[in-house]
């Protein structure tokens, strides 16, 4: 991967503030290799983390001597296991998500190129794939420090799948998927058929999943007025609607109770859920939102 | 409601073609958004107070026909019949002519009270909130002006005396007329009919759209009376003179009336009058009159009018009336004052102090400043502005001197600008300034004339002479003529000059013994009633008489004809009052217009909104 297909996503200053971060999802997970992330299994790193009395069977090398000699009780040490963590980075390419200035499909690629540097920089797998009505291009997971070259390049290219199906397109991604994963998904949820079903099945699928919602500035206060026939960018349907001062205010309100509404059932499933608006910076995001939100540290 | 030009409402259609041309869809702006989405959430939302919405949507279309409503029901000129609770204004004409008195109804005393009854119940009926009570009598006058209180006007209309004289239908009309508002809906003409059938026209001509409606009480009673009583000078003394008298019986059989005519010495003629049912006798009889002599005529005879049934007769031997005439010589004066036997003329080149004349004449002369008594000045003089053929635009067709002349013909060459005095009473003016004018003061009477005889033409007209009768009775009545005529109730009778009192004011006795004040600047009376007056003062007791007989009144049978105009609806009431409607349907569309245009200037703005409310973040 060139550097400067790199650089052309993430600059220079903002990869080395992001060399400190790494990932810290709440619910920890169990890596199948030995990494860097912290696990919740004991294991034989050389990070101290309890004691407990000792039992039969207990590796002897454990057995802590200087507690031994000053209680004259037996209690072996345990140590934090250091396992290596799967990146998943499920970034949504349909029409809609081309739509904004910037585009919020700019914002996500360049968002996930950062979570994923991330990843790499520490050890961890880092996966990658775009969605429309249907799983598009995936980047094969990859470890070490040096994959994030290819990732950036795999997610330059932007791809664009036509459609939007998120609940067809996250069930397959769920099923073809390798165990459990720390899953990002990145997408406007513009899909009338909804987003529930998708997210259920990548959680049964063993995901610790995080949503980050994008919403470009032209959604959040749109500039429209008078007698409109408004076209879907994605599906090309049409809506004849009069717009005045009345209309937008149903409109705000039923955007945040749209928000309100997804931002429920991620509590309710256990999804870290970001909302955000792409008119923003990213780097505010991430060096700021994520680690405040838990997700980095 | 009604409307004048309802062809108006053919604009109708074009309330359908602003409707399609409204319903016709317009051009819609397309725009392409990420997802519809949250679009289709909102016009769910929107669905659900679609009526509403669809109101606020049509609003202009509203406002469009509401403007076009409102100009098409202007054009059509609706009127608004104020009907129901209404202001409801009656104004009733009480005839209270000698008619009137006549005691011909059962169970009250006079046609009047009958009258009043009859009144009383028809505006209990009517029930009206204003209420103006006219009295059409010899001198009309309003009698009440206020609520509809029926026990108020049973106060006033109780009140209420016949007078003894004809009424003045045209004086009433013009108070009625005066006092009429668009509230008034009824006008009620209370009468015995007993008048000639055209004499109600005024009501016609001055309240074309009220008619009136009557309300009649008469009886059947039966009515002799003394229509004329005069005497005219027959000797060659002003003393002997034809006395005449003339009887009408408006009764329905023939009678024999008894006439006796009295005099200072006794009865001086019986006579018995057998007389047909509107037949007429006149009685023509010589007689030489003694001095200050008060002669009655009287029917000896009971009918339901006794009021006509007497008559005066008053005569006083006449004094020389001297006139001193201060100037040079005025050949048309002299000569004009000669016509008059009892005339004294004197000439003089100055006036002399401490002398009494009935009248002085300054002849291009200014009166002495000291002067007392009755003075003619022709004014003119080389000081003074003059004014080259005036032309007489007012004169007072009331006052003694200047009455029953057409001042409008006499042609004046040349007349003197009078000088201004304050309270002068103008007689006769031009475009110019005062022909003639009155001074009046504690001290002196000055009538002034404002140009030359000889300047003018009137020395050669018949009003000349005219004038100066007028002039000679009303400075000096006792020098003018033996008898007086007697004058009829309600008309004026001229008080000389010569008879006011100290105050300079006439006191008039009235047949009941009462003494009246007139004030100087009347200078005539009225009188209401009938019987003997007197004029009252320091050289004694002058009498007049106003008799109430006439030919008018004499005939009691009610012959009532209301004007056609007023006829077809009189039964029905007063029509009532209009209120044209346009000019605030007018004013709606004017306003509804400003609307319309504040909406659609305001629709088109973009909304002003405010920065997002929306929640972001985790």
């Amino acid at each position: 991967m060139p550097a400067s297909a790199a650089l052309s996503l993430l600059d220079g200053d903002f990869l080395r503030q992001l060399d400190r971060l790494r990932l810290a999802p709440r619910r920890a997970l169990t890596g199948r290799e030995i990494g860097d992330q912290p696990s919740r299994r004991h294991g034989a790193s050389v990070e101290f983390a309890d004691y407990r009395p000792y039992q039969p069977g207990d590796d002897y090398r454990t057995i802590d001597w200087n507690l031994l000699a000053r209680l004259d009780r037996l209690f072996v040490k345990l140590f934090q296991a250091e396992e290596n963590w799967h990146l998943e980075l499920i970034v949504d390419g349909s029409e809609s998500m081309h739509f904004g200035r910037p585009a919020k499909i700019d914002f996500a690629v360049r968002l996930a190129a950062a979570l994923g540097y991330i990843a790499l920089k520490h050890g961890d797998r880092a996966g990658a794939s775009f969605f429309g009505s249907h799983p598009g291009a995936a980047f094969t997971p990859s470890r070490g420090r040096t994959a994030w070259a290819a990732l950036f390049h795999f997610l330059a290219m932007k791809d664009e799948v036509k459609g939007t199906d998120i609940n067809h397109s996250l069930t397959r991604l769920a099923l073809g998927g390798k165990g459990r994963t720390i899953a990002v998904l990145i997408s406007d949820l513009l899909d009338p058929g909804g987003y529930e079903k998708g997210i259920k099945a990548l959680l049964q699928a063993g995901r610790t999943l995080c949503l980050i919602h994008l919403l470009s500035p032209e959604e959040i206060n749109p500039t429209l007025l008078g007698d409109l026939t408004l076209i879907d960018a994605e599906a090309g349907e049409t809506l004849d609607l009069a717009v005045d001062a009345h209309t937008m205010k149903i409109y705000r309100e039923t955007l945040q109770a749209w928000i309100k509404e997804i931002r429920t059932f991620c509590h309710k499933h256990g999804v870290d859920y970001y909302s955000v608006d792409t008119g923003g910076s990213l780097e505010d995001l991430v060096l700021r939102s994520l680690r405040q939100g838990g997700f980095l540290s | 409601m009604s409307f004048l030009s309802p062809l108006w409402i053919l604009l109708l259609p074009v309330g359908y073609l602003v409707i399609l041309l409204h319903k016709r869809h317009p051009r819609r702006r397309e725009e392409i958004v990420p997802s519809i989405l949250l679009w289709q959430r909102v016009s769910r939302v929107l669905a659900e107070d679609a009526g509403w919405r669809r109101l606020a949507a049509n609003l202009l279309l509203i406002l469009q026909l509401l403007t076009l409503a409102a100009l098409m029901l202007a054009l059509m000129q609706p009127v608004f019949t104020s009907l129901g609770k209404a202001l409801r204004h009656d104004i009733v004409i009480l005839d209270t002519s000698l008619s009137m008195a006549a005691a011909d109804v059962p169970g009250v005393p006079h046609r009047l009270a009958a009258v009043v009854q009859k009144l009383t119940t028809t505006l209990a009926g009517r029930r009206p909130h204003l209420v103006t009570v006219i009295e059409a009598g010899p001198l009309p006058e309003v009698l009440y002006n206020g609520p509809g209180d029926l026990s108020r006007l049973a106060g006033v209309l109780n009140g209420v005396e016949v007078k003894h004289g004809a009424p003045d239908w045209e004086g009433a009309a013009l108070l009625a007329h005066s006092l009429a508002t668009s509230q008034t809906t009824g006008l009620l003409l209370a009468t015995d009919g007993s008048f000639p059938a055209d004499e109600l026209q005024p009501f016609a001509e001055m309240f074309p759209h009220l008619p009136l409606t009557p309300v009649v009480a008469a009886g059947e009673g039966e009515n002799a009376a003394i229509t004329a009583f005069s005497a005219r000078q027959a000797g060659s003394s002003l003393s002997e003179c034809d006395v005449f008298v003339r009887v009408v019986n408006h009764g329905k059989s023939p009678a024999e009336i008894p006439l006796v005519v009295a005099g200072k010495n006794g009865v001086i003629e019986r006579l018995h009058l057998k007389l047909e049912p509107g037949e007429v006798a006149q009685h023509v009889f010589p007689y030489e009159f003694a001095t200050e002599e008060v002669l009655e005529a009287r029917l000896e005879w009971s009918d339901a009018l006794p009021h006509d049934n007497v008559a005066y007769l008053t005569a006083y031997p006449p004094e020389p009336t001297r006139v001193l005439l201060i100037g040079a010589g005025n050949y048309y004066l002299e000569q004009g004052l000669r016509i008059f036997p009892q005339v004294r003329l004197e000439r003089r080149l100055l006036y002399p102090e401490g002398t009494s004349y009935p009248l002085v004449i300054f002849d291009r002369l200014p009166v002495p400043e000291n002067f007392t008594g009755t003075a003619l000045q022709i004014v003119a003089g080389s000081g003074l502005e003059t004014v080259s053929r005036p032309q007489v635009v007012r004169y007072d067709r009331v006052h003694p001197v200047t009455r029953f002349i057409d001042w409008s013909e006499i042609a004046i060459a040349r007349a003197f600008r009078l000088p201004p005095y304050p309270g002068a009473k103008v007689l006769v003016e031009s475009e110019a300034g005062p022909l003639m004018q009155l001074i009046e003061n504690e001290q002196a009477t000055i009538l002034q004339l404002a140009f030359r005889l000889e300047d003018s033409d009137w020395p050669l007209k018949v009003a000349f002479p005219i004038f100066l009768s007028h002039l000679l009775q009303w400075v000096h009545p006792p020098g003018w003529a033996y008898v007086r005529e007697a004058v009829a109730a309600g008309e004026a009778v001229a008080l000389p000059g010569a008879l006011k009192n100290e105050k300079g004011q006439w006191t008039v006795e009235t047949p009941q013994g009462q003494k009246v004040g007139i004030p100087a600047a009347a200078a005539s009376f009225r009188a209401a009633y009938s019987g003997l007056y007197y004029i009252l003062s320091g050289a004694g007791r002058w009498p007049f008489a106003v008799n109430a007989g006439s030919d008018r009144e004499a005939d009691l049978h009610s012959r009532l004809v209301l004007p056609t105009s007023q006829t077809g609806e009189a039964v029905q009431g007063a029509a009532p009052p209009r209120r044209p409607l346009w000019p605030w349907l007018v004013a709606a569309a004017f306003i509804l217009l400003l609307a319309e245009g504040w909406l659609y200037i305001n629709k088109g703005r973009r909304p002003n909104l405010r920065p997002t409310l929306i929640r972001l973040g985790r």
